[in-house]
């Protein structure tokens, strides 16, 4: 398939998986525009996989822009400022959505990369087989990473 | 009565497992309150979960496929190299100059494709493992041989590594901070593996005096085999 064909097909999972990831949108589509690149210097081909391609490359860059966001101690800041640069609309609703960004994020963050890889993958709809691909670890891990995952998450959510 | 653990119920959850295990697994649940209970807290999680960041999620932009803008650190020597390459051009047309470039380029190809000589430290075949001094490293293999190929793989760890299978006497490795040379001859007929961190931006194969070969690392476990065998073989 050519390579603006794949873009359109994979562009907004992406998108949001790396939104999600980051907690930032205009990082998020710089790091599909990323991932794409990559796509088109890679060596060997379109891969046979390439939507798990794709996420894993797009896995390692967001990972690369957390720690490089979290050293600068904006990622609260941009979560913030996203939603009125980005969202025009109501205001009353854009407050709610910030309010729920930044216990998504506050919840997310409580998490290891794998963990919250893990959860984001799964929530892609990636089968525990596909997720170990990207994470580069086996199946049973992937199960043990969701389960600490979840069970993080749920004291967060219910203290 | 032995509980079944989170992962098992994770599992259980995303429909993962034979159907025997779901089955086995459900028949427990049915008769243990505290794996119920567990299964449901982890359930309500995942739909939790789902359902924040649903609501936190902004709609795609409807963006195209573009090259990334240069960032300014990348602009500043792009912009420098256009200048470079202006003034090149406008001064290859004067005769001294070009005459001069000439005589340089002469002592420099024969320096490029002198025969290989081994550093007294440098064993022959083997293997070595080094951290490539910047983000770009040029591999230079001094010939086409008789048999035998260059396995280019990708690794996530800082470190790039070479080997020599099945050696000759007469095949190395040389190490130098931005390259890594083998040292072979036209009736060699090893294989050479090469290990590059996917850090590096650019890895530049250049075999004899034929066009370079570029490869951008990018996942790491990918491979790719180079053939090294003469060209013109039968």
């Amino acid at each position: 398939m050519e390579l603006e064909a794949l873009f359109v097909k994979h562009r907004d999972d992406l998108f949001r998986y790396l939104a999600r990831y980051t907690g930032d949108a205009d990082v998020a589509e710089d790091l599909v525009q990323e991932t794409f690149l990559k796509l088109a210097r890679r060596p060997f081909g379109t891969p046979h996989h390439v939507k798990g391609w794709l996420f894993a490359v797009a896995t390692n860059l967001a990972k690369d822009a957390h720690k490089a966001s979290r050293r600068q101690g904006e990622l609260a800041r941009l979560a913030g400022e996203e939603s009125s640069t980005r969202a025009p609309g109501d205001p009353a609703a854009l407050l709610e959505r910030a309010e729920v960004r930044r216990q998504v994020r506050g919840a997310l963050e409580a998490l290891s990369h794998k963990e919250r890889t893990a959860l984001l993958l799964r929530e892609e709809g990636f089968a525990h087989r596909e997720i170990a691909a990207v994470l580069g670890t086996t199946t049973g891990s992937v199960g043990t990473l969701m389960a600490r995952g979840l069970a993080k998450l749920a004291r967060m959510l219910h203290p | 009565m032995t509980h079944v653990d989170d992962v098992a119920l994770v599992r259980l959850l995303d429909g993962e497992g034979t159907a025997t295990e779901r089955a086995r697994l459900a028949a427990h649940l049915g008769s243990c309150a505290a794996c119920e209970e567990r299964r449901g807290l982890l359930a309500e999680a995942s739909r939790e979960l789902s359902l924040l960041l649903d609501r936190a999620d902004s709609a795609p932009p409807a963006f195209a496929l573009r090259c990334p803008p240069l960032r300014p650190w990348r602009a500043w020597p792009a912009a420098a190299a256009a200048v470079v390459l202006v003034l090149s051009t406008v001064t290859l047309f004067a005769a001294p100059v070009r005459s001069w470039i000439v005589g340089r380029w002469t002592v420099v190809h024969r320096l490029l494709h002198a025969a290989p000589v081994l550093s007294p430290t440098q064993r022959p075949g083997g293997a070595v493992s080094f951290i490539p001094a910047s983000d770009v490293l040029v591999v230079r293999v001094a010939t086409r041989q008789a048999e035998g190929s260059l396995l280019l793989e990708t690794t996530a760890t800082p470190t790039a590594s070479a080997e020599v299978r099945s050696a000759g006497e007469r095949e190395g490795l040389i190490v130098l901070p931005d390259e890594l040379r083998i040292a072979n001859t036209p009736t060699s007929r090893a294989t050479y593996r090469l290990t590059v961190p996917t850090r590096l931006r650019r890895v530049v194969i250049v075999i004899d005096a034929e066009p370079p070969v570029f490869v951008t690392p990018a996942l790491a476990g990918e491979g790719r085999n180079l053939d090294l065998r003469a060209l013109n073989r039968p």
